[in-house]
């Protein structure tokens, strides 16, 4: 009798585990289902107009506070073209005065003199690998997508004096960016960028150019993009 | 004879299949109801249908309808009012110890870099905050500016490199969030801030240093037992320099895996 009532509980369970599996996924109705499906587009097919203020990292002598405009038009949510313009005002560090008033000490003809990013003007294609959705504070739902930049164009070198000349560059970077929409038409643009200009940093202490070199520019950046049309389409 | 009767017989037979097919299609028009409520067919159909006034008998048909029709579109709005769909938190962090490895270099400093290496450990008290500490291993070095200004200006500057620091930390998760790479697959994150206290060692004398931090951070959540982390960490202290105390600021970005302390979850519902 104990031998009958084991052998059918050892059927029952054998059954359960051959058929648990399949109940469970039969259960299961997003089972191999799109991970991403009927995604708000937010970028695609549209046209961003970012204002830009942003500042140079780094710098030992002159730190350039850039101001400017950037366009993207958006191939794909994926996908953008696009250039910015932007316009460089240089303010000087505690490095540049110090070395400035040490210098002068042995040196009555030295004055110190730096160069600075005076204009941008960079073609880019944009890559935003990464989309996605957040919560902040746990309320509604804000989307948000991270891009990766390629930049391309001139740099207008300015300096603090004479003996540095003026000039034009070849200007090659690139970048990352973080866009958080606050609504279908608004959003917020960070990023992060390094860019290479061909300029001699400072003067050395005989007044004379420090030698040429190219150099990389690291620049941070925050905007606001407005997007148009206002309508955001829905994917598959 | 014998040719039109097989005719006539395949006629018979066409037109006996297609009858159903026609009485099918023609359903839809003339039972809005079978409609779907919310479809522009049946809103149509609704208001402007106005039962002809020597037809008693369908008129009550029709209010039927109608009101079957109004019935279910309420039913469905309720409906849509009260079920509500929620993806679970792939990674659960309440009760849990996140163990962390990594690394990072100082951001934009003008002079000196420095590369570190760091551990830390903890504690999540719920799923929005965290206590715990760390300890970092830096590792510097004099940049090309520095040798520049050396070189072209006859200056030696004071050169001042952390040689260790260890924090004790508050962290603070405001964001939750997920994201996916061309629809491939989808990967839930959080984004935190830190604020913490705590001392350093640098190359100026041997006395331990009091310092602050603050910094922000993104978790991606790898598996329920893994995460990494990239970080901004602004590490802030005062440097007695020969000249004078100055205050320094160092802004460290790194990356850490974070290693999550017992390594499952369990669900209090599993959907």
């Amino acid at each position: 009798m104990k031998f009958r009532r084991l052998a059918i509980a050892l059927v029952v369970v054998a059954l359960a585990s051959i058929f648990a599996p399949s109940l469970a996924l039969a259960d299961d109705v997003l089972a191999g289902a799109k991970p991403v499906r009927r995604s708000l587009l937010m970028r695609e097919s549209r046209h961003e107009v970012t204002g830009l203020a942003g500042m140079t990292l780094g710098d030992p002598y002159v730190r350039n506070i850039l101001l400017g405009a950037r366009y993207d038009m958006h191939l794909y949510d994926w996908l953008s073209f696009g250039g910015r313009l932007q316009v460089g005002l240089p303010v000087t560090t505690e490095t540049y005065d110090e070395v400035d008033t040490k210098v002068t000490r042995t040196n009555d003809t030295f004055a110190m003199e730096a160069t600075s990013l005076r204009l941008l003007g960079l073609a880019h294609v944009s890559v935003s690998p990464l989309v996605g959705k957040l919560l902040i504070f746990g309320e509604s739902p804000t989307q948000y997508d991270i891009h990766v930049d390629l930049l391309g164009g001139i740099a207008g070198i300015g300096s603090t004096g004479d003996a540095l000349t003026s000039g034009v560059s070849l200007a090659l970077g690139v970048g990352a960016g973080f866009r958080l929409f606050f609504s279908d038409v608004l959003a917020l643009n960070m990023g992060l960028e390094t860019l290479t200009a061909d300029r001699a940093l400072a003067v050395n202490r005989d007044s004379k150019e420090a030698g040429k070199k190219l150099r990389f520019n690291t620049m941070l950046t925050i905007g606001v993009s407005f997007f148009m049309p206002p309508k955001v389409r829905r994917g598959q | 004879m014998r040719k039109s009767s097989m005719a006539l017989l395949a006629t018979l037979t066409l037109v006996w299949f297609a009858l159903p097919a026609v009485s099918a299609e023609a359903q839809p028009a003339d039972a809005p109801a079978a409609a779907p409520p919310d479809s522009k067919e049946s809103e149509a159909a609704k208001p402007d249908q106005a039962p002809p006034a020597n037809t008693a008998p369908m008129t009550g048909k029709r209010k039927r309808e109608r009101l079957s029709v109004e019935l279910a579109r309420q039913g469905e709005a309720e409906l849509r009012k009260s079920v509500r769909v929620f993806q679970q938190r792939y990674l659960l962090k309440a009760g849990r110890v996140e163990l962390l490895l990594g690394g990072g270099t100082t951001i934009g400093d003008p002079l000196v870099n420095h590369l570190s290496a760091d551990a830390g450990l903890l504690f999540h008290i719920n799923e929005e905050w965290a206590v715990g500490g760390w300890g970092s291993k830096p590792f510097g070095e004099a940049n090309e500016t520095f040798l520049a200004i050396q070189r072209d200006f006859g200056l030696f500057p004071e050169r001042s490199f952390i040689q260790g620091m260890g924090f004790a930390e508050v962290q603070w998760s405001p964001v939750f969030g997920k994201f996916s790479s061309f629809g491939v697959a989808v990967l839930q994150m959080d984004a935190y801030l830190l604020a913490g206290a705590g001392a350093l060692r640098t190359t100026i004398g041997e006395d331990i240093k009091p310092a602050g931090q603050i910094g922000a951070g993104l978790r991606i959540h790898l598996l329920r037992a893994l995460t990494l982390s990239f970080e901004i960490r602004d590490i802030v202290f005062q440097e007695s320099f020969k000249l004078g105390d100055r205050m320094m600021q160092h802004l460290f970005g790194g990356v850490r895996i974070g290693l999550w302390i017992p390594p499952t979850v369990q669900y209090r519902y599993q959907r």
